[in-house]
């Protein structure tokens, strides 16, 4: 569905991202990992066509992404922020409506099978009932989910989320997660937290701008590549409820830690 | 499943057109007042007959000075005022939405302050004489004040946020000051007394002096504007999220952007080069139009637009009637409504942000 080839990014002079190449097959939940600043939520604005790559190649659906028009890739790929915020008095409705836009322009209005869409999409993301809440009412779990159901809303074969989960607390962190991996679409997500990042097909794991690897969660979450990338040392543990494995971390050395709480 | 249908769209298309009989009521009475109500008050009876005679040869015997003064004075002079109104206040949409800033308007971020320059230039010093007009004097000035205006907020760590909001509106008034100087400059080395007199008089905005050239720019302006507008609707709903989001919502930004930016300042430079600069419409219209009916811009332009011309042709009316025997220019009278409205959303503003 995806395929990138040696994707560069600059900024400044400097280089933010180096030669990146992966492909995201049909179907498959793709979760990239690292620490503040490796370079994920850059790898996927790149993705999402909301950046030009400085050197490289990317193709969405066999197509070639630099030769697409804006619209046309809205009509494959959803991207959903971290925090995308208005202070418009904007409701539920309004804001999932949006996800309308790349279907429709001043010669094809608004029409019976946009409201489908939209229903439908509020009912995925479970917000019916809420349509006409204003949006300043909302939670932020439920404002996310609302950006979920404006993504779905584009009907997309492809779903770009950059950490959904951030500034959640943990009951809706693990429902948006669950979301996600329920949503049966093409996904490349940015993760921060990595017992959460078990729940994906694949992972990336990305540093200092470069994905250094990418593999099942199982084979990738090594404790010397963890070590290397975070810089914390891991103990693995098993929940005895499910038998599933837990993460638990650790200051790589005690000693040298300067900073203590 | 069509039970469910019919309770939600198509009921709006029929409220659709309702407003629209609603529209065109409301501009015929706004133009009525503007032509009757005045320092001399016309009666309905004859400002239909004038009509009449001009446009069907109706052959009414009216007494001429009453002709004159509808037909060559007060008519011109409301259209002006509508079309100024409207596109002043469609500005004001369109630039709130792109920059996400409640407070953008083409006078606070100093683009009238820039067209006002370009023009001064044009008409007091003389630059390109005849070959120029004076309107592409204030394109000239509007585009260059608002790049500055731009480059200025980027520079100072302007964005999408709260803080970045701040910045291009400081920035505007740097800008606008900045703009005003020169016009001033310009005045105080090139014109004579009298010629000083009537340009600041101008500057502050005037609709004294209107002659039926000045209507078809106006209103060729306007509707351009409000066609752009219209066609850019659903690119300037998608701005709700700020320009990232319309990029992923399909929008190609940079080309929207430009587009109406260019068009709104080539509108604020045709309003300014007629009527000087009106402060304040592009601000609190846009509030006014949103309180009654909503966010999404299929109803906030037209309605904008619509409220623009009431608002305009209004304070026209009370800039000839508030003084007997004298006209105001019309920017004091739009001032002295916008300054508090201004100073209302600034609060509300706050209370929203927190």
């Amino acid at each position: 569905m995806i395929r990138a080839t040696d994707l560069s990014w600059r900024a400044g002079g400097k280089a933010i991202l180096h030669g990146t190449s992966l492909t995201v097959a049909k179907g498959e939940v793709l979760g990239l990992i690292g620490p503040n600043g490796s370079g994920k939520s850059t790898l996927l604005r790149l993705l999402a066509g909301l950046l030009k790559p400085s050197s490289g190649h990317l193709e969405l659906a066999g197509r070639p992404l630099d030769r697409m028009r804006q619209r046309d890739i809205a009509r494959l790929l959803a991207f959903v922020a971290q925090q995308a915020e208005t202070s418009d008095r904007i409701s539920v409705r309004d804001a999932v409506e949006l996800g309308r836009t790349p279907w429709l322009d001043a010669l094809r209005p608004w029409s019976e099978e946009d409201d489908r869409h939209v229903a439908h999409a509020l009912a995925r993301v479970g917000m019916q009932g809420f349509e006409t809440r204003d949006w300043i009412t909302l939670s932020g779990g439920e404002r996310q989910r609302v950006h979920i159901a404006r993504a779905l809303a584009q009907c997309p074969k492809v779903m770009l989320l950059d950490e959904p989960t951030n500034h959640l607390d943990i009951h809706h962190q693990l429902s948006i997660m669950q979301l996600v991996a329920d949503l049966k679409l093409t996904t490349v997500i940015a993760l921060h937290d990595l017992n959460q990042a078990m729940i994906c097909d694949r992972l990336g794991v990305m540093h200092h701008g470069r994905l250094i690897a990418l593999g099942p969660p199982a084979g990738i979450l090594t404790p010397e590549l963890l070590e290397r990338v975070f810089a914390v040392r891991i103990t693995e543990l098993t929940d005895p409820s499910d038998g599933s494995r837990i993460m638990r971390f650790l200051p790589l050395n005690r000693k040298e830690t300067t900073c203590a709480f | 499943m069509t039970l469910a249908l019919i309770g939600t769209r198509p009921r709006r298309r029929g409220l659709r057109a309702f407003h629209g009989i609603w529209i065109v009521l409301i501009l015929i009475a706004a133009l009525l007042a503007g032509i009757c109500i005045g320092e001399t008050r016309i009666p309905v009876s004859t400002v239909l007959q004038v009509m009449a005679n001009r446009f069907w040869d109706a052959g009414y015997v009216l007494d001429p000075i009453d002709e004159g003064i509808i037909w060559s004075y007060r008519l011109p002079r409301a259209l002006v005022a509508g079309g100024c109104g409207t596109a002043l206040a469609v500005c004001g949409v369109i630039l709130q939405s792109l920059l996400r800033n409640a407070l953008a308007d083409p006078y606070l971020l100093g683009i009238s302050a820039g067209a006002s320059t370009g023009a001064v230039l044009i008409a007091v010093v003389g630059i390109g004489a005849a070959a120029v007009p004076m309107s592409a004097g204030a394109l000239g000035g509007a585009l260059l004040a608002f790049g500055l205006v731009a480059l200025l907020a980027r520079m100072a760590g302007g964005g999408t946020g709260l803080r970045g909001a701040g910045q291009i509106i400081l920035a505007g008034i740097a800008g606008s000051q900045l703009f005003n100087a020169m016009t001033s400059f310009l005045i105080a080395r090139s014109a004579n007394a009298e010629q000083a007199r009537g340009i600041m008089y101008w500057l502050l905005g005037n609709l004294s002096g209107i002659r039926w050239d000045d209507v078809w720019l106006a209103l060729a302006a306007a509707i351009l504007l409000l066609i752009v507008a219209f066609w850019h609707m659903r690119a300037l709903d998608a701005f709700t999220f700020g320009a990232e989001s319309a990029a992923s919502l399909g929008i190609p930004v940079r080309q929207v952007q430009v587009v109406l930016i260019v068009v709104s300042a080539m509108a604020t430079a045709v309003m300014v080069s007629i009527t000087g600069s009106i402060g304040f419409v592009g601000l609190v219209v846009p509030h006014a139009a949103r309180f009654l009916v909503g966010v999404r811009h299929a109803l906030l332009v037209p309605a904008s637009a619509l409220i623009g011309m009431v608002f305009l042709i209004a304070a026209d009316i009370m800039s000839r009637i508030m003084i007997p025997g004298q006209t105001l220019p019309i920017g004091v009278v739009t001032a002295l409504v916008g300054a508090p409205v201004f100073a209302v959303i600034l609060i509300r503003a706050r209370t929203v942000s927190r």
